[in-house]
């Protein structure tokens, strides 16, 4: 049994409440469109019908019996007044998230572009996510200032995706890319055009599981076998993460490109440094800067280029344990603080900031590596 | 230092495979010669500090036993060269072949030094050969473990259950280590992501496979049925462990409604039944690693030295975990582990 | 002993008031209390997940499963008396505040409930057996 180092829950408790002041950019909390007639009446007659037969949710949920959550995924105390499902409302998320909590600005992360992992027309992928953009942007980019988008992108056609890119990068609120990752190894050359565009325009490509990891075969795998109990399933969606790291490296993604800046939400860090040392173990023994083509080691060109959302934060017994990774990550450069509403493992930015993170690190958490990582965020802070 | 060590990696090698035939039938010694059946060469992991085929490697029990430093007291041998059965689609040849290394490690490696232990080599696709020669040698005085690599099936689903079962009756602990085709090759485990890839890469990615296979076993409830099982992972390193057991623990906080056979956090059980082996100090900035490691259960971390495929001193080894648990991870775990066997 | 000027008791409704496994959220002393009525049994504990903060009586009240030996084998139990955080799902039982399953230390805070003829009362905070740990200053 863990023995927290924490009291018993005391009326007193309850007053902590008090939103942050410092201010806070949440690096991922994710809208969801219910009336899909929004996104479908954007879309050709041809590329539609695509969205009628396949869906418009994401991997996990195409065949919902597959791996099932204990409890239900839903949150419920985040449906909308009106009934409506978690994170469909703007109004309702304001209420709920960036006013209590004071959340200067939140990036909207979209869940339902995952959708296209799977489909093999990709005239009507292209469609689709500019369709779920332009709905996004309409909807939520107008109901309140503070929101910001991570605009969804193609994973299987580096054309399609810079198009996309390019018409959208100036509209206000757009702050970043979000790619789906499905079939094409994120550090083969296909994709290096949307890289060099996403460098161009200062905006960071974003990566979020998808809930089509270890589970369609057009998309990443966990490794080893199938898992069979959702714990197991959960905790695996890291891998993806981790191999997308190793494989932006390794494919030199950060040579060719030095400014690019990756974000990698919900995928946990404390495996981090592991990684990061195990790469550059390889990098030294293959040859160094002069054999490998890469002329910073990996642990660099990572602590340099790519940035990591706190959410799901580790719970050691004792808090003080993750400075072990803190550290050896270079935390107050590397991490971005994220609550990943209105999901049902979301985590409350007043007990991150208050009870988890050390004093040093929260406003390079809360905001400082957050502007420096998104050009394009135009915020006003304290 | 007067330190002793216990190896709990060491690779004895065969040099051919016509060292193996007399080991078999001789309807199977013809199979494997007529279609040409190639040794697995002795092969470093890749990015290892070997070239592939060095010239360092010995095939003679009696040089192995002389490269082994004076101050180890005991080394398990796990022949690497059954591992690749994992990518092999025969599995009666494969079994054939593992057991084939088993009697020449029997009699020609465990006589050279009363040091050597062995980790029975068994194929990993038919389970049931494999638990048939983990019978057949496992009350060998000479024999302390069974070895094997992962296939596409994670380790709590029942295709193991009767090299467990069988691993569990003798008190044998077993121990997964690569066998070359992870990410590689269909029927072996998978890496995450998605290929192709460096070999870098494979490298780079290894421990995913232990990290799915030690929530398997925990979360899909093999320790539950049996309790005295210990499973080693050796060459995937360890410093992974520490997020991997937290993130385990919090998900059971949550979600122990649904694995209610899981009475404990995940990370109890991971002290009590996995053993992650250290057998490289890796690149890491060492303050840092040693401050990462010592948040794995004291009781998880044994010591290999990846004979000959490594040529790191064993005190440099253990550089990486903190000074009050070398002893602990020089011997004092594996002695447990091992108990009555060395 | 209750404090000076603090009532020993709250009256938070009447009986026909509370729907079987349905939290009502009352006010009591400044604090948000969640009070439910199971299987003619009642329970409050106070608003307040100690894990995050969540909204506790906002979530579900319900048997649970048995700790096993065997796996993938459910048996329910606890009698209708496990709260289920909205947020992260972490289950109490509100016979004594403790985790389900003993998956931490921390606990919820819960009440005495009197039923008096038809209405319905909140009492004093009950006592638990183990020590108060200190928190983490922030």
């Amino acid at each position: 049994m863990v023995m927290h180092n924490v009291a018993e829950a005391t009326e007193t408790s309850q007053t902590d409440r008090r939103p942050l002041t410092q201010g806070l950019i949440d690096c991922d909390v994710h809208p969801l469109i219910t009336d899909m007639s929004k996104v479908r009446n954007r879309m050709s007659k041809r590329a539609a019908r695509r969205l009628e037969v396949l869906g418009h949710i994401g991997g996990a949920a195409r065949e919902p019996n597959r791996v099932l959550h204990p409890t239900g995924p839903l949150r419920l105390d985040a449906m909308t007044p009106s009934g409506g499902l978690p994170g469909s409302d703007p109004e309702f998320t304001r209420h709920e998230l960036l006013d209590p909590y004071g959340v200067t600005a939140a990036v909207l992360v979209p869940v339902q572009a995952a959708a296209v992992l799977p489909w093999g027309d990709e005239v009507a992928v292209g469609e689709y996510l500019a369709g779920l953009n332009d709905t996004l942007i309409e909807e939520w980019l107008s109901a309140d200032t503070r929101y910001k988008l991570a605009i969804s992108v193609s994973p299987h056609d580096a054309k399609s995706a810079v198009r996309e890119v390019e018409r959208l990068a100036d509209v206000p609120g757009v702050v970043a890319i979000n790619i789906p990752l499905a079939e094409v190894h994120p550090g083969r050359p296909a994709l290096h055009d949307l890289y060099a565009a996403a460098e161009e325009l200062e905006l960071p490509v974003l990566m979020h599981p998808t809930g089509g990891e270890g589970n369609l075969l057009d998309a990443p795998n966990f490794a080893g076998g199938l898992v069979r109990t959702y714990p197991e399933h959960h905790i695996m969606l890291a891998q993806s993460g981790q191999a997308a790291v190793a494989g932006f490296v390794l494919g030199g993604v950060f040579e060719r490109f030095p400014r690019l800046k990756l974000v990698f939400a919900e995928f946990g860090f404390s495996w981090v440094p592991s990684l990061m040392w195990r790469l550059d173990a390889n990098w030294e023994r293959t040859g160094g800067a002069e054999v490998t083509g890469l002329t910073r080691p990996p642990s660099e060109m990572i602590k340099d280029q790519v940035r990591f959302t706190t959410q799901p934060l580790d719970e050691p017994a004792d808090r003080r344990q993750l400075d072990a990774v803190f550290d050896a990550v270079e935390a107050g450069r590397t991490l971005l603080f994220s609550s990943d509403y209105p999901h049902w493992d979301a985590d409350d930015p007043l007990v991150i900031f208050n009870k988890r993170l050390p004093e040093p690190l929260r406003e390079r958490i809360a905001w400082g590596s957050a502007v420096e990582t998104f050009g394009r965020l135009d915020v006003d802070l304290p | 230092m007067s330190q002793t060590f216990i190896d709990l990696e060491s690779h004895p090698v065969v040099a051919s495979i016509d060292e193996l035939l007399p080991y078999m039938d001789e309807g199977w010694a013809d199979r494997f010669r007529r279609t040409r059946f190639v040794l697995p060469a002795p092969q470093p992991h890749p990015g290892s500090d070997q070239p592939l085929n060095g010239t360092a490697v010995p095939t003679d029990p009696v040089d192995a036993a002389q490269a082994i430093p004076d101050d180890v007291r005991a080394a398990l041998l796990i022949p690497a060269q059954v591992l690749p059965a994992a990518g092999w689609c025969d599995h009666a040849l494969s079994a054939v072949f593992a057991s084939a290394v088993n009697q020449l490690l029997v009699e020609r490696w465990l006589p050279a030094d009363a040091r050597f232990r062995l980790a029975i080599g068994v194929a990993p696709h038919d389970p049931d050969l494999a638990a048939a020669e983990i019978r057949r040698l496992g009350s060998h005085p000479g024999v302390a473990a069974v070895c094997t690599s992962v296939i596409s099936q994670n380790l709590g689903q029942r295709h193991y259950e009767p090299i467990f079962a069988a691993a569990h009756e003798l008190g044998l602990p077993v121990v997964f280590h690569p066998g070359g085709s992870e990410g590689l090759a269909l029927g072996a485990a998978t890496l995450g992501g998605v290929g192709p890839r460096t070999s870098e890469e494979r490298h780079a990615l290894l421990p995913q496979v232990a990290a799915v296979n030690i929530l398997s076993l925990i979360f899909d409830g093999v320790f539950s049925r049996l309790p005295e099982l210990r499973v080693v992972f050796a060459g995937f390193g360890y410093d992974w462990a520490v997020g991997l057991l937290w993130h385990a623990d919090m998900e059971w906080r949550a979600l122990r409604i649904d694995v209610p056979w899981v009475t404990k956090e995940p990370s109890e059980y991971a002290a009590d039944h996995i053993r992650l082996v250290v057998d490289d100090r890796g690149a890491g900035p060492i303050e840092h690693v040693q401050n990462m490691v010592a948040n794995i259960p004291e009781t998880m971390l044994v010591y290999g030295s990846d004979r000959p495929f490594s040529h790191q001193p064993a005190a440099s080894v253990l550089e990486a975990v903190p000074e009050r648990i070398r002893d602990r991870v020089a011997h004092g775990n594996a002695e447990a582990l091992l108990a009555g066997r060395i | 002993m209750p404090e000076r000027g603090k009532p020993e008791r709250t009256r938070v409704g009447t009986l026909a008031d509370f729907a079987p496994d349905t939290f009502r959220i009352v006010q009591v002393d400044g604090n948000s209390i969640g009070v439910v009525r199971t299987r003619d049994r009642f329970f409050a504990v106070l608003n307040y997940c100690p894990h995050m903060g969540a909204e506790l009586c906002r979530g579900t009240v319900s048997d649970t499963t048995l700790p096993t030996n065997i796996p993938f084998d459910y048996r329910l139990g606890y009698e209708r008396s496990v709260v289920r955080c909205p947020w992260h799902r972490w289950e109490w039982d509100m016979t004594t505040g403790e985790a389900i399953g003993k998956t931490t230390s921390m606990r919820v805070a819960t009440y005495h409930v009197e039923v008096d003829g038809d209405d319905v009362y909140v009492g004093q905070r009950r006592k638990n057996s183990a020590a108060v740990r200190e928190a983490v200053a922030s």
